[in-house]
């Protein structure tokens, strides 16, 4: 990139983060969960947006957010929260089969998390883990009743709540052994 | 648990996702529906498990996912509801489309967010202007003891060597008696403006609070400056960083105020946005 070519992409990049910073802020605090990361991760990807290149042809939008992405994965990694599935070996990592997505789903924190919803899901009755899916498919408790055979809504409802309740219990529990430990 | 509140009403429910996808943390949920969604399909003969199908909205939805990208998620079947809960990591994919398309329906939304973040930080800065306001008097009688103290020490410094630390460091120096050619070495200086942070390690609650306080005083110097060395599209850009510079260190100030004990992790954390700040500012300069 010669320097005439350098400026010019410089101004491109400096426009569309003048203009798009709040979204891609939103976007990355969406991603990483706190306000202060999305903000340091606005800048990373500011300066991977200067620092790179990229064809007339292409979507802005599209490679921002694609940077974007890639630096939320980085992050993750840099907090230690890489993936647990791929601690062995860091060329695993560069696997383009796992997408920068995918990714955050198998971050250690990540994995605990659901490790301990399955683990509290497994200790519901069989009643509850059929009503409490069935609500998240977003079924409501007249059809689960029926689809049931149970009669009455309130059966089903009262059903999610005792499962509610014990799902939240034993996730604190759970998270209290962890802290302990 | 987020997954506990999603609403029975089917609007309702997809009004709920919307906010879930603009709200911190997406992954969480994610792993929660993932979780439900492996136990469900532990117990159920539908099948669960990521396939080909599912490896993409284009190829989960079918185009469908067209509508909601640019329109919301109030025209979600029932049928891509299960699908999407079923496959949850598929919302990593459609988030990321609807911030890049910004189309009329989302982007109002996702500038509302940003507005309610923008409100909260500009509260800060608000309420430390009203309490300087009302110690103006104070500070005016306050001034003439400081000049005469500058003086002493400035008489004491010639006589004995040592400088006394001044408040005039880094962005508080004044820019009037120096002349930059070109906007790279204006850059430079403030760069290195923000390199003098490092100059002192405060050891204390009440040194760093002062440090902080300066180093917020010279941020609002780079935000009211005209910049003149610069062409247009570099000082808005430049200002709006100071923005959120300074937005950082009021947020810091004021956590440093509600919780004294922890300053030593804020002044890690100021020390970070310092470094982050000056990547900035050097990466500008190339």
């Amino acid at each position: 990139m010669d320097e005439q070519q350098g400026t010019s992409h410089r101004n491109v990049v400096d426009a569309w983060f003048e203009t798009e910073r709040n979204r891609l802020w939103v976007f990355l605090r969406s991603r990483v969960g706190s306000e202060s990361d999305a903000d340091d991760l606005a800048q990373t990807v500011y300066l991977k947006m200067v620092g790179g290149t990229f064809a007339a042809a292409t979507n802005l939008d599209g490679w921002a957010f694609s940077i974007a992405n890639h630096a939320v994965c980085d992050h993750f990694r840099g907090k230690k929260r890489r993936p647990s599935t791929f601690i062995e070996s860091d060329t695993a990592i560069q696997d383009n089969s796992a997408t920068p997505m995918m990714q955050l789903l198998a971050t250690e924190e990540s994995q605990r998390s659901s490790e301990i919803l399955r683990h509290c899901l497994a200790g519901l009755s069989k009643d509850e883990l059929v009503v409490m899916q069935a609500r998240i498919l977003g079924n409501d408790h007249a059809t689960i009743a029926v689809d049931q055979g149970w009669g009455t809504a309130n059966r089903s409802e009262k059903t999610f709540h005792r499962a509610k309740r014990k799902l939240q219990d034993c996730i604190r529990s759970k998270r209290g052994d962890d802290e302990n430990s | 648990m987020r997954i506990l509140e999603i609403p029975v009403d089917p609007q309702a429910q997809r009004e709920w996702l919307e906010d879930q996808l603009l709200e911190p943390d997406i992954t969480s949920l994610i792993v929660e529906l993932e979780a439900v969604a492996k136990t469900h399909s532990a117990t159920s003969t539908v099948p669960c498990g990521e396939d080909n199908e599912t490896r993409t909205i284009h190829k989960a939805f079918a185009g469908e996912q067209s509508d909601w990208i640019r329109n919301g998620l109030g025209s979600m079947s029932d049928d891509a509801w299960r699908k999407l809960v079923n496959h949850p990591h598929l919302l990593f994919e459609l988030q990321e489309q609807i911030f890049i398309e910004n189309s009329d329906y989302w982007k109002p939304k996702i500038d509302a967010v940003a507005r309610r973040r923008h409100a909260v930080l500009t509260a800060i800065p608000v309420t430390d202007a009203r309490a300087i306001r009302k110690l103006r008097w104070v500070l005016l009688a306050l001034a003439a003891s400081i000049c005469a103290l500058v003086v002493g020490s400035q008489v004491y410094n010639a006589k004995t060597g040592p400088t006394i630390a001044s408040s005039a460091w880094g962005w508080n120096e004044s820019v009037a008696s120096r002349t930059f050619s070109t906007p790279e070495e204006y850059l430079t200086w403030i760069s290195q403006g923000a390199n003098a942070w490092f100059n002192k390690d405060p050891q204390s609650v009440d040194e760093f609070r002062q440090r902080l306080d300066e180093l917020r005083a010279g941020c609002q110097r780079l935000i009211d400056g005209e910049h003149d060395e610069l062409p247009a599209a570099t000082r808005l850009f430049l200002v709006a960083r100071c923005k959120e510079w300074k937005a950082k260190f009021d947020v810091t100030a004021k956590q440093l105020r509600d919780s004294p004990d922890q300053f030593v992790e804020l002044k890690k954390r100021t020390d970070q946005s310092v470094r982050n700040a000056i990547v900035v500012l050097d990466q500008m300069t190339l």
